[in-house]
Order: C-alpha cells, then structure tokens, then sequence
C-alpha cells in the first residue's frame, strides 16, 4: 500500500476516475478534516456539516472528472463543499459544478488580500463592519458568485455588491 | 495563489481554529491560508473531530455502495408512489427487460408481416387477434408464481400478494399496452381499425385473472387464449374479402360493448375474491 503522503491531490483524483477506493479514502483523510472545521465555522448544526461532507465526497466518488486541472485540488473540495453547505441550508437542487472554477477565480487585488499575512489580514478584517465582513468570507475567502454570496447570507445580490466595494475599499485603505 | 508561504499557522492558532474559538477575522485568515497550505492542513488533522469524520466515511462508503435507483423508479417515488411498490416494479429488471424484448419483438414481426401484404386485411386480423395475447401471457406468468424469479420475495413478502402481483403485472401490462397501443398506429392501413385490439386485451386479462382466483391460472389462460385464437380463426374462414375484421363477434360494436361489460364484471370478482390469490401461494407445492 502507498502511503498517502507518496500520491499528490492530482494523482488520488486520477485513480478514483479509475474507482479506486483506497485513493478516494487517502483523499478524504487529507481533505475531509479540514473541510469540516471550515464547514464547521459556516453553519452551527453539525448535523448539516455532516450532510454536505457526504455530499461533497459523494461528488468527487461520482463526478471526479469534474476537477480539470487548473488550480489546487484543496479549492476545488472547497469550491464543491461550500456550495453543498448552501444546498442544504436552502434546500435547493444542487449548483452545477461549472460554477465552481468561475467562483473562485480571485481579482489581483483579491489576491493580494488572500496572499498578506495572518496578522495583517486580521488586523485590516477587524476594521470592516461585521455585514461587511459576511460579504468579504463569502466572496473573496469562500469564493462565492455574488448570487450564491447573496443565497447564502438572504440579502439581494445588489447588496452584496455594494458591501463588497464599500470593504474593498476600505481595505484597500487600511493596508495602504 | 501559488505564492510560497512565508508564514504558516502556529499550532495554538490552528487549535483555536478546529475548536472554533478563534475570533471571526483570524479565523478568516486561517481560512485563506489553508486553501494554499497542504502543510497546515495536515496539521489540522488531529485537531479535527475524529468520531464525526470516520462515521462521515461510513456513510458514504454506505451511500457509495447503495444500489442505483433508475431514474424511473425516482420518477415514481416522487409521484408520491410508496418506496415498497416501486421496490417491487423495479426489483426483476432482467425478467422485465425478457418480456419487453418478446413484446417488440412480435410487435415488429405483426407490422413487418402487415408491410409485406401490403396492409392486407388479413395481416391486420392477425395483428388484432395476436395483440391481446400479449397482456394474456403477462397475466399468466405473472400470476402463475411457479415461473416468477421473484416468488421467494413474493411468499416472503408481508405486502398482500394479490397487491404484489398486481403490481408486477401492471410494471409490464403498462408498457407492453403502450408499446402495443404505438405498434397499432404504425400499421398500415385500417385507421379506425387499429385500437380493436384494445378491449379483447382487457377482458381476456381479467377474465383469466376472475376464473384464476378458481381455477390454475396458468390453464385458464390457455383456454381463454385458444378459444379466442379458435373463434378468430372459425370467424375467418371463409370470410368475403373486405369482412375479414367485421366478421368476427369481438371487432364489432357489441363484441366491444359485451367486452366492457365482461372487463368491468370479472374486475369486480377480482377485487372480491383478492384473498384467493393468497391462497394460491400458500397451497404451492413445496
């Protein structure tokens, strides 16, 4: 047996294409951890946490030619679990897949944001209003569309757009 | 996104952030680091909760494993139809498949045969006496459990097994009438003539269904069939060219009218005696 750290992200993905299970397992133990605890800090009910980890890796057994190689791996589960976090707190049909890569292509500005340091950010993020900073965790850090950004925090896209310019730049401000 | 990291979260922080104790901002920076850090991640994994994460896997590995529900049979669950009746429909695909394929199969034949006679009236009359055949064979294997790959589910069922069987035999009667019904219109010629076939199928099917609650199912059909087959073929001979059809009693308006009556009578003892059936089973040799 190879031991998980021997096969990168990309190669796990390439042998559940080829159904095999013991990739899709080393894949969810290095991956389904922190998924949780992130999921974990979007929604207070555990038991809705856990639906959408089965949902998410239920995705990735079934659809892993979905990932197409562009980007972290670690993105795309986020980009997936994020949006099945949403499917069950509306309890719609599932967003398509497509939406994910777009979702989280970031602005230079945006990553410039993501790429500063933990204290910075935190020091800039603690300056933001608090429904300001939904806005920024939704779209920049979870890398929401502005319509599932807006779906997820039951506020008009209009809004989300406004917020998120009104924190860009008073971002932009604070880490002049 | 690829830029190297400079820093990386220290394992107090990382610990506040799996416990969900570190404060919204840093734990937002905690958030965009870990999408970049595999290292971080893995430092994150004994920190996660372990119990929730291993029964997590085990329901997917239970959900992975789950046989396929056809999107037929969620089609019907969500049309509000009971998970044990779908069950049932969907439970002998290949014995469903094997009837499907003998019924296209004699259906192209019957249309085949009518475009080599040229539409004739004969290769019409053939198909309309053929047809109720058809749903008469379904009944009889469906009812006559002995053939059934499903009985030992069936017996073992705690559904009554009239439902049971009634329920397998419409999974097949449905389609195979459909089928049957579209063949009927591909036919050449004899419009009106088409859908004839359409009563004598139903009152041979209940009336084996009626006698059945009786008598061996398996005979009664046999001998409905045949009859059917024999007054067809006596109806026949000799017939004028242009009467072949209208000659025989069960193609005309009161053959049809006498049909509905025979169909709605024999449903009526059906229902009745429903518990016979169930008899049926259990007097089965062993």
């Amino acid at each position: 047996m190879i031991d998980v750290s021997d096969r990168s992200d990309e190669d796990l993905l390439a042998a559940i294409v080829d159904r095999d299970r013991g990739a899709f397992d080393d894949l969810y133990d290095r991956h389904g951890p922190w998924l949780t605890v992130r999921l974990s800090h979007r929604c207070p009910d555990l038991d809705v946490v856990d639906q959408a980890i089965q949902d998410t890796f239920m995705a990735v057994w079934t659809k892993p030619g979905a990932y197409r190689g562009s980007g972290a791996v670690a993105a795309w589960l986020w980009g997936i679990a994020v949006r099945r976090l949403i499917d069950q707190l509306r309890r719609r049909p599932a967003v398509s897949y497509r939406a994910t890569r777009e979702g989280l292509v970031l602005s230079a500005e945006d990553e410039v944001l993501v790429g500063i340091g933990h204290g910075e950010l935190a020091a800039a993020l603690d300056r933001l209003a608090p429904e300001l900073i939904a806005v920024v965790q939704a779209t920049v850090l979870d890398g929401l569309t502005t319509r599932e950004a807006a779906r997820l925090l039951q506020i008009p896209s209009g809004t989300v757009k406004s917020r998120m310019s009104r924190a860009r730049l008073q971002l932009r401000e604070a880490l002049a | 996104m690829s830029t190297e990291e400079t820093w990386h979260a220290t394992p107090d922080v990382l610990a506040a952030y799996a416990a969900g104790s570190l404060g919204r901002t840093s734990a937002a920076s905690v958030d965009a680091h870990l999408l970049v850090c595999a290292s971080c991640r893995a430092a994150i994994v004994p920190l996660a909760p372990r119990d929730r994460l291993a029964r997590n896997l085990a329901m997917i590995h239970t959900r992975i494993d789950a046989p396929t529900v056809s999107w037929a049979e969620r089609l019907l669950r969500r049309a509000s139809i009971p998970e044990r009746i779908t069950r049932m429909l969907f439970v002998t695909p290949s014995a469903r498949a094997a009837w499907l394929v003998a019924i296209v199969g004699a259906m192209a034949a019957a249309i085949l045969a009518g475009d080599l006679s040229h539409g004739s009236e004969r290769a019409m009359f053939a198909f309309l006496v053929g047809a109720p055949l058809v749903p008469l064979g379904v009944v009889s294997t469906t009812f006559a459990t002995h053939s059934d790959p499903a009985r030992e589910l069936v017996v073992a069922s705690p559904t009554p097994a009239f439902e049971l069987l009634l329920v397998r035999a419409v999974a097949v009667l449905g389609p195979a009438t459909i089928l049957t019904l579209v063949a009927s219109l591909v036919v050449p010629g004899h419009d009106g003539d088409t859908v004839l076939w359409l009563l004598p199928s139903l009152g041979l099917a209940a009336a084996t269904l009626a006698l059945g609650s009786w008598l061996p199912v398996r005979a009664v059909s046999w001998v409905l069939g045949g009859a059917w087959v024999m007054g067809a073929l006596v109806s026949a001979r000799g017939a004028a060219h242009g009467e072949v059809i209208e000659r025989y009693a069960a193609f005309r308006p009161t053959g049809q009218a006498a049909l509905v009556v025979v169909t709605a009578l024999a449903g009526f003892v059906v229902v009745l005696r429903r518990d016979a059936f169930d008899l049926v089973d259990s007097r089965r040799p062993s």
